[in-house]
């Protein structure tokens, strides 16, 4: 075996090693199993015999039974399939908008890091801009201009979310820049994307996975709550906000439109967050079991 | 004294206790049946349906802004309250004289004060307030309500005539009785500029605002001077929320002592009140319908305005969106008063729908409907929605809080009443056919008239029938004014809506027949 093999074999080795912890901390087996329904029910979703957007008024708010798992909603809408769907909606724009945000904060922390000093301060001065404006005013906003979409909500996350990302990148490049394995691949003349790529992403990306992770629950909660103000998807596409809100509305008609809103959206966020726990606690060990 | 060790507490047991707590939480709340309604301490919690945004009489926009003015302002005449019909009484006018068609006496009650230095309200006054809306300078919405008045003739302190141009029947029944007859002092006015919105220079009714926390709550306090009739409650708490849902709510939890419920909720509360509480049921004037923006260049061709009537199946709208409290209308014109009308000229066909596009040369269109975030609204919107997809019309629902929805179709808040598309809308009414149309007209383009209707029969039969007398030819009129509105495919009539009220146990409602709530008027009982 030559020399150069065994750094890539040592990584599925540290990968399955990491998995076996995980699955070793009862928080975060527990997290991963919520994740993993999550997203077998989102794969799901397209098996179900019904529609989620046909309507039926004929059979508004019934019970849950045989033909309708979890009832119908004021529309007569199968609520289960909907909430299938609303998994759907509720991942694509939760990991896509998490990892648009991680390679936009990566982009602009790297730059701010190893650019010139006016560049970092223009940088700083846009991240701390964006970090100060609240989040729900930030949304309303955006989408009073835009109109309300599933980008709109991406875009959302992602200008909330970014710069969160390339400050913590930022620190840790500044960190680095001066190492002296750095200075040394310097000396032998490797360029600034070849010792972006290759040495100080890799030795910051640990970190930012744990964070992005448990960002994700917050930003199933941004989705969810801009649908239940009717800010996010439009209808009559499902939405975990909307069938919520639906919920809400006609709550002393049947509640089980508030479980199907409710529930999916805390599994989901107690998910992501006993997952980005126990990570933390995996690659962080002097935090473990505090 | 033992210490408490903040350390000792870890993330996880963070999160276990956060877990258990929510849950324990989660179980033991308490029933809402079990909240306590009750109005005390001499105050009163209601809900208004939006915030206050004007409480000029010549440019109110909001039935909230007409509920609040009724309390901080001397109506000229009020109607009864907890009568079937509407009967309008002299309030501040302590007598009216019908002298013939043109020439209306009229004596106010002497000592009625305003607040601050303006003294008392005298003819001068009413004089000037009332020939201020019908001024074209002043440029007021409501000028319509005084379109006959030629001028006020002061005859005494307290005492004048109103001439008018032309016989004017809604005087009593939508113009003394409401807004357009509050009297207000010139040099209130005039101090503040011609005009006011929020901030009263000047009040005279059972009420004076105390506090006002935009979007939170609007306090009122009783007004000492005001000895016109008895007021019950030392202090009305109007509390702003736009959802009629979570009013239900708020009242079931003993946060509000009255509150309009939603339609939807029409049928539920009607089998049963909450617990201590009373349920009332109005037949409302309110009108509601779906609008089209003849101006907008993808609606402009009236072949396709008139698919999108077609296509629509109103009873399955009204159905969906009210559950089974409301029924279809036919127009704008609620039952029992002149201009009524029991049919359309139209019914839903998508099959000709289908034909009236392929006429206009258009197919894929895409559409904007634009509600507010209600739950009736959203409901109403997405079986539109369904049905124009049926024949072949992709319809973007588009939802806004009331404030940003009121401002979509006026032309002095900006452009984008020219994106404006379709949009769900309902009006509230006074006892008179004249206030259903008058929003519709030319000269209300851009305003109110978001339609941007405008057809030269339609305007000049509005102007006949404010001045014909004879019931029978005004029912004549106001039936073909909506006929014309149809015909122009700008509008989809959808249903007057009902109205259903909570009141808590030892509140007394004072009620007009149309569910509008006198809040000055509310007793104990």
């Amino acid at each position: 075996m030559s020399s150069a093999a065994k750094p890539m074999a040592a990584k599925p080795r540290r990968a399955r090693g990491v998995l076996r912890r995980l699955i070793g901390d009862p928080l975060g087996a527990l997290g991963l199993a919520m994740i993993v329904v999550t997203v077998i029910a989102a794969l799901s979703a397209g098996l179900l015999p019904h529609d989620p957007v046909k309507l039926n008024p004929m059979v508004r708010f019934a019970a849950p039974g045989a033909d309708h798992w979890l009832g119908t909603d004021n529309l007569g809408r199968d609520l289960f399939t909907r909430m299938l769907y609303g998994a759907r909606i509720a991942l694509v724009i939760s990991i896509g908008a998490t990892i648009v945000s991680l390679l936009v904060g990566l982009l602009l922390g790297v730059l701010a890091g190893f650019g010139p000093r006016w560049l970092d301060s223009i940088l700083l001065l846009v991240m701390d801009a964006m970090k100060s404006v609240p989040t729900v005013m930030l949304a309303l906003v955006l989408i009073t201009w835009t109109g309300p979409s599933l980008w709109a909500v991406v875009l959302v996350v992602v200008l909330v979310n970014g710069p969160t990302y390339a400050r913590i990148v930022r620190t840790q490049v500044l960190a680095l820049r001066n190492a002296e394995f750095i200075e040394a691949e310097r000396a032998l003349g490797a360029g600034f994307l070849r010792v972006a790529s290759l040495h100080v992403i890799p030795n910051i990306i640990g970190p930012l996975l744990i964070l992005a992770a448990m960002d994700i629950p917050i930003v199933v909660g941004i989705e969810a709550g801009l649908s239940f103000l009717g800010l996010g998807v439009r209808p009559p596409t499902p939405s975990w906000g909307t069938i919520l809100f639906d919920g809400f509305s006609y709550i002393r008609d049947s509640v089980w439109m508030v479980i199907a809103g409710g529930l999916p959206i805390v599994i989901t966020a107690l998910g992501f967050t006993f997952l980005g726990e126990a990570l933390r606690d995996t690659f962080d060990p002097k935090l473990a079991k505090r | 004294m033992a210490k408490i060790d903040m350390t000792a507490v870890s993330r996880r047991g963070f999160i276990a206790s956060t877990l258990a707590l929510g849950t324990a939480g989660l179980a033991l709340r308490s029933h809402p049946a079990l909240a306590q309604v009750s109005a005390e301490g001499g105050r009163l919690r209601a809900r208004l349906y939006a915030d206050i945004s004007n409480l000029d009489p010549a440019f109110w926009t909001s039935g909230s802004d007409a509920l609040v003015m009724e309390c901080i302002f001397a109506y000229a005449m009020q109607f009864e309250t907890g009568t079937a019909e509407f009967k309008a009484q002299p309030l501040a006018l302590k007598s009216i004289t019908v002298i013939d068609d043109t020439h209306i006496g009229f004596e106010l009650h002497p000592g009625i004060l305003y607040s601050g230095d303006y003294g008392e309200m005298t003819a001068e006054d009413a004089k000037f307030s009332w020939e201020r809306i019908a001024d074209p300078a002043v440029q007021s919405p409501y000028a319509a309500d005084w379109a006959q008045l030629d001028h006020v003739e002061v005859t005494g302190r307290h005492t004048g005539t109103i001439v008018l141009k032309a016989p004017f029947a809604p005087l009593f029944t939508t113009t003394l009785p409401a807004t357009s007859g509050i009297i207000l002092p010139k040099a209130a006015i005039e101090a503040a500029n011609g005009k006011f919105a929020t901030e009263p220079p000047v009040t005279s009714g059972p009420y004076r605002i105390r506090e006002w926390q935009p979007r939170t709550r609007l306090v009122l306090e009783k007004n000492p001077d005001f000895k016109l009739f008895d007021v019950e409650f030392d202090e009305l708490i109007l509390i702003p929320i736009e959802d009629p849902k979570t009013a239900e709510l708020g009242f079931e939890a003993g946060d509000l002592d009255h509150a309009q419920t939603s339609i939807s909720s029409i049928p539920r509360f009607a089998a049963g009140a909450p617990k201590g509480g009373r349920f009332d049921q109005f037949t409302a004037l309110n009108y509601y319908w779906l609008g089209m923006n003849e101006a907008n260049a993808d609606l402009t061709d009236q072949k396709v305005r008139r698919a999108i009537q077609h296509g629509i199946a109103r009873d399955a709208v009204v159905e969906a969106a009210y559950l089974g409290a409301a029924s279809p209308a036919a127009g704008i014109i609620a039952p029992g008063l002149p201009g009524h009308r029991a049919e359309n000229t139209y019914n839903y066909d998508p099959d000709l729908a289908r034909s009236l596009l392929a006429e206009a040369g258009v197919s894929g269109l895409t559409v904007t409907l634009s509600i507010q975030q209600t739950a009736e609204d959203l409901a109403a919107a997405q079986i539109i929605q369904a049905l124009l997809a049926d024949i072949g019309v992709t319809v973007q629902i588009d939802q806004y809080e009331s404030g940003s929805f009121w401002s979509l179709g006026i032309e002095a808040d900006g452009d984008q009443w020219k994106n404006l598309q379709l949009f769900l809308f309902s009006f509230t009414m006074q006892p008179d056919p004249s206030w259903a149309t008058a929003w519709f007209t030319t000269e209300q383009v851009g305003i109110w008239n978001w339609q941007r209707f405008s057809n030269a029969e339609f305007d000049q039969l509005n102007r006949d029938a404010a001045t014909e007398l004879d019931v029978a030819k005004r029912d004549t009129m106001y039936i073909r004014m909506q006929e014309l509105m149809e015909e122009s495919g700008d509008f989809v009539f959808l249903t007057f809506e009902p109205v259903g009220t909570l009141s808590a146990a030892g509140v007394a409602p004072a009620m007009r027949p149309d569910g509008w709530p006198i809040l000055s008027r509310f007793g104990r009982g």
